[in-house]
């Protein structure tokens, strides 16, 4: 066997055969090089995907090493100081880059792979438009590529899981919707199988549900692209790409959750059950354990899961009912997510004697059972009670780990090593080497979470530990952090371990690709055409027949309806099954998010909330783009603990000019939502260029680049004439020429209280000014004297919070 | 008056109790529908994966 091409290039014996009919026959054959193309990329981008995920677990190690350690002379450690200050790498802005890296890029890739395979062969039709597949792998690649580098650039929404800037989002609407949307559905249009199997069920909710969330949690103003649209300056490129939300604070922060919950229920879950579905009766060679079970899975999972998003809100700034309605159905969620998990094992009944002889079966058995996990410790976690203890700690990310190592990354594993051999057509180069792979996986999975739920309970308690006279036991927050360290430690190995398991599964992958043939044997196969049947053999079972000997038509009708052939029926016609699909999807969105935009009650108003000035805004931006809200909340919740901790509870009404929204979901350092006027101007500058030096025991990074770098005053005009438009009532920021004056003399001021205080002059015109500005800014608003009128512009900078 | 005055009055702590009565309906139907499905169908239905290739090959 000479290896003549790349994994990628398919030297096709056959292209795309006509169809013809033969006795009523046509004959077709199936396109797997788009799915060697996709099982590729998963390998590629999974890799990727945990490698990011080990750098960021190192960097919250690494700063605390001794870096001047000597050994030979040398200094080894310092090596790895770059991880801790330098701009494109820091935490804040790689942690975006490896959670779309596992998700769109690793997720995606498995899912694409799946999906194109096992709908063609369920279809039996090729995908309808080779050109459209191909356009759909090479757009994909692409999207991902451009995240990897705009997101280490600071190019971003701020919004977790949505970080991508507009560009890439139309990009990617296009390429899902338009590319490999419309080749789906119209290959379920031209399929040759009349009843379209649960998996293809699955499927279709992904499709149609992933573009309902993005499309809208998407919505924004892309201020770079409206400012050059109205004066013809074109700014820099990291300004021209930005956008804010249309959406701000509490509305903002329920549509991001009303995404990021269902992206893991319709990116996470539904195709991987339909994946599921597919490749565990192939593997387990018998049919699902229960068709009637799956039914039920599918519609109750689609109908519930949209209304869960809430749970990752409560005790925050978000409406009551809200939480309670996310929380009620999160815990209902419970029961047809173990109906699936049940299903799915239980296919192997009478099989499970190969289990133990069996690699793809082990990923398989490990991947539900992850699954039934964390779709039980999600409800849980969904209690109020139980979210007040876990959320913002490692609890939520041990959780995830869970799930998208477990479940999602197993099942890409399992469905990898059963296609390895058919699509090259020659046994998997080692069983052993794919059996070595389950084994680190598996025993670094264990590691990874089981470190961390430790960490999350053990933070977590801390937070809200009281001595004896009723005062913190924790007070300073870097405390619980040093507590933590072993446990982040003992992550990274894990994680490593999980890495290395994927290298083990790419020298199988290349060295199975060697061995294929010179040329694949493209199988051709024929079935009916479903349109050349006549009407009445097409759907001989729709209408049923009655069995009732009345002689009452009407009686017979509706014994003939309560039969369910009308169900099976519109199961056959795609359009109508989407269509279904999506009024289950929009139903439950529009129960929550209608009450949520139209009742002004929700969001109180508070008369001394003004819009942040032109530096703060400027300031602000710069907090997104150095992924601040990564590790840093900016809601304090109505908990004792917190308000002992960090001042008065966040209300609805202080967000109102937040686009987008910046609560987080994670402590890794202090919450921010009381932080103006705590520390001086130049505590902050210091604590910028080395927080280690300000704070000991910090692992915050270093953020020497916003010392250096000039700020682009110019662009905060563009910034403040968004906000505008989006309807911040800016009135004399947003005068000719008035937006920067008031920008620069508020610089000036800041500038000059550092200088004051001992800290180097010549320093207004810095980007770390702008961010001390807004730092300065957060949570002042509401102890200030309530304004005459709630809709009065800002007429002159706050001074900030010099001491 | 505006949408924003109507839906503001709204009790919306019944909201939830309605949703759950919606879902149910949804999942007594689902489950009627799933169960009065003949086996022969369901078994063909859940065949399918199984299948050769889906199809004659030749």
């Amino acid at each position: 066997m000479t290896p003549a091409t790349t994994p990628i290039e398919q030297p096709l014996t056959s292209v795309r055969p006509s169809l013809h009919t033969t006795a009523g026959l046509e004959s077709f054959s199936y396109d797997d090089d788009i799915v060697r193309k996709f099982l590729l990329m998963t390998l590629v981008w999974g890799l990727v995907a945990t490698l990011a995920g080990v750098v960021i677990a190192a960097q919250l190690v690494i700063p605390n090493l001794p870096f001047d350690w000597t050994f030979l002379g040398l200094k080894p450690l310092m090596l790895l100081k770059p991880l801790t200050d330098t701009s494109w790498l820091t935490f804040g802005r790689l942690r975006p880059l490896h959670t779309n890296a596992a998700i769109f890029a690793f997720a995606g890739n498995a899912i694409f792979a799946a999906v194109y395979y096992s709908t063609q062969r369920l279809c039996k039709a090729r995908m309808w438009s080779d050109k459209l597949s191909r356009l759909h792998f090479w757009g994909w690649q692409s999207i991902i590529v451009a995240a990897a580098i705009t997101l280490p650039l600071g190019i971003t929404q701020g919004k977790e899981y949505a970080e991508l800037e507009w560009p890439i989002d139309i990009m990617l609407a296009v390429v899902w919707l338009g590319f490999f949307g419309t080749n789906f559905f119209m290959t379920l249009k031209t399929r040759r199988e009349r009843h379209m199997y649960v998996a293809l069920w699955f499927y279709i909710a992904t499709i149609v549900t992933v573009t309902i969330l993005h499309v809208f949690n998407n919505l924004s103003l892309p201020f770079g692209l409206f400012h050059f649209l109205t004066t013809g300056d074109m700014m820099s490129p990291d300004v021209f790409m930005k956008s804010y939300p249309v959406y701000a604070g509490v509305q903002d922060a329920f549509m991001q959750w009303w995404y990021g919950h269902n992206a893991v229920a319709f990116f996470l879950t539904t195709p991987f059950l339909g994946l599921m579905y597919y490749f565990m009766p192939k593997a387990a060679e018998r049919p699902v354990f229960s068709y009637r079970l799956s039914i039920i899975h599918f519609w109750s999972l689609v109908f519930i899961y949209i209304w869960a998003g809430p749970h990752h809100l409560h005790y925050t700034a978000l409406p009551q009912w809200a939480s309670t309605l996310g929380m009620l159905f999160s815990v209902m969620l419970w029961m047809p997510s173990w109906g699936g998990m049940i299903n799915g094992l239980l296919t192997l009944r009478g099989a499970w004697h190969k289990v133990s002889s069996d690699h793809v079966l082990k990923f398989f058995v490990v991947g539900i059972t992850f699954y039934g996990m964390s779709t039980f410790e999600g409800p849980m976690l969904s209690i109020k009670s139980v979210n007040s203890l876990s959320h913002y700690t490692d609890w939520t990310i041990a959780h995830v780990h869970a799930g998208a190592l477990g479940w999602n990354g197993f099942m890409a594993f399992g469905m990898m090593y059963w296609l390895l051999p058919r699509l090259f057509q020659t046994p998997l180069w080692s069983k052993k080497l794919a059996g070595t792979h389950f084994w680190i996986g598996t025993l670094g999975i264990l590691l990874y979470v089981s470190a961390i739920y430790w960490a999350g309970i053990t933070q977590g308690l801390m937070w809200r530990a009281f001595d004896a006279t009723g005062r913190l036991a924790y007070p300073d927050f870097v405390e619980t952090v040093n507590a933590i360290q072993p446990h982040y430690w003992v992550r990274l190995i894990g994680g490593l371990m999980y890495v290395a398991g994927i290298v083990l599964a790419g020298v199988n992958f290349y060295m199975t690709w060697r061995s294929r043939p010179a040329t694949y044997n493209v199988p051709v196969y024929q079935a009916p055409a479903l349109t050349t049947l006549a009407p009445q053999a097409r759907f001989a079972d729709e209408l049923g027949t009655s069995k009732l000997t009345t002689n009452i038509e009407a009686g017979r009708k509706i014994d003939m309806f309560l039969q369910g052939n009308w169900h099976r029926r519109w199961e056959r016609l795609p359009l109508r099954f989407t269509i279904w699909t999506i009024i289950a999807v929009a139903v439950a969105s529009l129960f929550e998010i209608i009450p949520t935009f139209l009742i002004r009650s929700n969001v109180p108003t508070i008369a001394s909330v003004k819009p942040y000035t032109p530096l703060e805004l400027a300031g602000r931006d710069i907090y997104i783009a150095e992924g601040c809200y990564n590790c840093h909340s900016q809601m304090i919740r109505p908990i004792f603990a917190e308000t002992k901790r960090y001042g008065e509870y966040s209300k609805p009404g202080e967000f109102v000019y937040d686009h987008p929204f910046q609560w987080g979901s994670r402590r890794i350092g202090p919450d921010l939502a009381r932080e103006g006027g705590k520390q001086s101007n130049l505590w902050h500058y210091l604590h910028f260029k080395d927080p280690a030096q300000i704070t000991k025991g910090s692992i915050m990074p270093a953020y020497p680049h916003l010392l250096e770098d000039a700020l682009d005053f110019e662009a905060i005009k563009a910034r403040v004439d968004a906000m505008a438009l989006l309807g911040v009532p800016y009135a004399n920021a947003v005068k000719k020429g008035e937006t920067v004056r008031m920008a620069h003399e508020q610089a000036a001021a800041i500038g000059e209280s550092i200088a004051q205080q001992g800290g180097p002059e010549g320093v207004a015109d810095k980007k770390v000014i702008a961010l001390i500005a807004y730092m300065q800014r957060l949570g002042t608003d509401i102890k200030n004297a309530p304004a005459p009128t709630p809709t009065e512009p800002p007429t002159a900078p706050t001074q900030g919070g010099a001491k | 008056m505006r949408l924003s005055d109507i839906v503001g009055h709204l009790d919306l702590t019944v909201w939830p109790k309605m949703a759950l009565v919606l879902f149910l309906g949804v999942f007594a139907g689902v489950t009627w529908r799933a169960l009065r499905t003949s086996k022969i169908d369901i078994d063909a239905a859940a065949a399918l994966p199984i299948e050769e290739e889906g199809a004659n090959h030749v």
